[in-house]
């Protein structure tokens, strides 16, 4: 059944004697999804630890993010944008203790400085004490003829978050165009690699760009192309492997196809591969899905994708696939999600260096949007069973994991008048791979 | 003239027959025309009943627009974004669109979850688009539509049932998409 076919046969579904009121038919929605995590049987050992949940409320007009990371302490960051009395903000936060809960947000961008809005939030990777923040500014040379144009910015702190250095632009073409759907990835040498989406070549579809910064953010070497005729609007993705190659991800078009694409680099962000179709989704879709795709890679240089597609036969779906070959080839693709009369929504992964990967995702109806999370402990073979994780109305996820295995979900939940961001840890088991060696701590 | 009653009936059969082929004429092909439209602009049907989801959204000027605002109009409310390039390119359709319409008969709207208030004021004026922005801002009427991606177009009937779902850009001053409208209107 393709995405019109459930819609149109969504209110039949739910049967004669309730009618086929949209009111009645969203009130009917509510009871797909389970609530709560899978219980254990009794007597059985948990087979994942989650940490405790918390909160904090943001009184604000409007939110967009949070994005996540964990450091090797397993102290939280967020990074997120807020708006409150027209004024908007890149905000970060730092937990007080390891797993949370959050400190006070301290502002990214400076007087003057105002985030374009809405399409994502900011990146966030650390890097020690250094804390990169990558965001996108409206245009300050917008004119009522482009008014919807941002440079890409690259935000600093070099104590841990308390305050920020005076942002640096990333793009290095002064066109009044948009510069966003950006990503940021710290390689093991240092170097803070970025990605975004441009239309600088003036073609009509856009292209992904590519830059790093190996002094410490401080500047921003030349722009690489990487590849053209990209999606607009999804959001790219960076990674790097044990051997260095750094691996980007983003949605490609070939005409109205829409596929999800990896490109790799072997010389540091010098220059990138062709792209490889990840998925061949074969997904027709003449618009903007809004949806990025999520990358990680193992110890053992195992390249993961996770992503959402319709597919030829349009139904929603969150796929995962590995490489073994650093992109060239990729295995079968594999359905995460399994919930019935909801749509999966947003995947985003995290990968520990002993392969255990963690996916994050949306679960939508009209009137429910919950935050699933699933995992895999043989290196994305078998993946456990969604399990919710929000009590509100639960959006925006986003994971990250430090190089203990110590992973970390944060998304937003509606909390009238205002919004709240939940941050929990997740610990799995230890697991063995190939090598046979032990590689991560036991819980 | 002499009163044949024989006569007088097979002239009102054929007259009959004449009027009822002449009827045919006028509707099938409207019928068929209407079909076509819908085909040739690939508008996702939507079961008959489906009630549309209502709504109170801000508009650019910041007023309260309540969905009954529009009861017995032919609503086409068009979700879109500033970052979306086929939302953009597809907006002046919209317009020369509604100038064909009949506006005591018909609203288009836009609705979008973004928040570049001046920047939309700019874009709008400068393509000389005349069409009412809502602020969808918690995302909330986007997700009752179900929409997916941008930009999704919903028709809504003059009875406040969703008739039809476009996804992607359309061409919505073509002659296939003034006929579907009239023939909504019908």
């Amino acid at each position: 059944m393709n995405f019109s076919d459930w819609y149109v046969n969504l209110p039949r579904s739910i049967g004669a004697g309730i009618g086929r009121g949209f009111l009645l038919f969203l009130i009917s929605m509510t009871c797909f999804l389970s609530d709560g995590p899978a219980q254990s049987e009794p007597g059985q050992v948990s087979p994942v630890e989650f940490g405790e949940k918390f909160s904090t409320d943001h009184k604000v007009k409007s939110l967009v993010g949070p994005s996540v990371q964990i450091d090797e302490q397993s102290y939280v960051s967020l990074a997120w944008m807020e708006e409150d009395h027209d004024v908007r903000s890149v905000l970060y936060a730092r937990s007080a203790k390891p797993g949370g809960p959050m400190g006070t947000a301290v502002p990214v961008t400076g007087p003057g400085e105002s985030p374009y809005w809405r399409q994502e939030a900011p990146a966030l990777v650390l890097n020690g004490s250094e804390v990169y923040v990558s965001w996108a500014m409206s245009h300050p040379k917008a004119t009522p003829e482009k008014p919807f144009s941002s440079e890409l910015r690259l935000s600093k702190s070099v104590n841990g978050g308390q305050d920020f250095l005076p942002s640096v632009r990333v793009n290095d073409d002064d066109q009044v165009i948009n510069h966003t759907f950006d990503s940021l990835h710290r390689t093991a040498d240092g170097t803070v690699h970025m990605a975004w989406i441009d239309g600088r070549e003036g073609k009509k579809e856009s292209g992904t760009f590519a830059a790093r910064s190996t002094d410490g953010g401080r500047t921003v070497v030349k722009n690489v192309k990487v590849d053209e005729d990209t999606c607009v609007c999804c959001r790219t993705a960076l990674t790097s492997g044990p051997d260095g190659t750094l691996y980007a991800t983003w949605r490609k078009m070939f005409g109205d196809i829409r596929e999800t694409v990896v490109s790799r680099s072997e010389d540091g962000g010098r220059t990138f591969s062709e792209p490889v179709i990840v998925g061949h989704d074969k997904w027709v879709f003449p618009s903007c899905p809004h949806r990025p795709a999520s990358i990680g890679v193992d110890q053992l240089g195992r390249l993961y994708v996770v992503w959402y597609t319709e597919g030829a036969d349009e139904v929603p779906a969150i796929f995962v696939a590995y490489s073994d070959d650093r992109g060239l080839t990729f295995s079968r693709k594999q359905q995460l999600n399994v919930a019935k009369g909801t749509f999966p929504d947003h995947p985003q992964m995290a990968v520990d260096p002993s392969g255990r990967v963690v996916v994050v995702w949306e679960e939508q109806s009209p009137v429910r949007r919950d935050v699933v999370v699933s995992w895999s402990l043989d290196r994305a073979q078998t993946f456990s069973n969604p399990q919710k994780v929000n009590e509100k109305r639960g959006q925006t996820p986003s994971i990250a994991v430090n190089a203990q295995g110590m992973f970390v979900l944060a998304w937003l939940e509606h909390a009238m008048p205002g919004h709240r961001v939940i941050v929990q840890t997740l610990r799995l088991p230890a697991v063995k791979i190939a090598s046979g060696t032990m590689l991560t701590h036991a819980p | 003239m002499l009163h044949n009653p024989s006569i007088n009936r097979r002239t009102v059969l054929k007259r009959s027959l004449v009027l009822l082929v002449f009827a045919c004429s006028l509707s099938q092909p409207r019928a068929l025309l209407a079909e076509e439209s819908f085909k040739a602009l690939k508008i996702g049907s939507v079961p008959p009943g489906t009630v549309a989801a209502p709504f109170e959204l801000k508009s650019l000027e910041g007023k309260s627009v309540p969905m009954h605002q529009f009861a017995g109009k032919l609503v086409v409310l068009n979700f879109w974004a500033t970052w979306c390039g086929p939302c953009k390119e597809e907006m002046p359709t919209f317009e020369r669109l509604r100038q064909k319409l009949d506006p005591e008969r018909v609203s288009l709207l836009t609705v979008t979850t973004d928040l570049q208030r001046d920047g939309i004021k700019h874009f709008l004026g400068s393509l000389d688009v005349h069409l009412p922005v809502l602020f969808d801002e918690d995302q909330e009427v986007s997700r009752a539509y179900m929409v997916r991606a941008l930009p999704t177009t919903v028709i809504i009937d003059r009875q406040g049932m969703v008739v039809g779902r476009a996804l992607g850009p359309r061409d919505w001053d073509s002659p296939e998409a003034v006929r579907y409208m009239e023939h909504l209107l019908e």
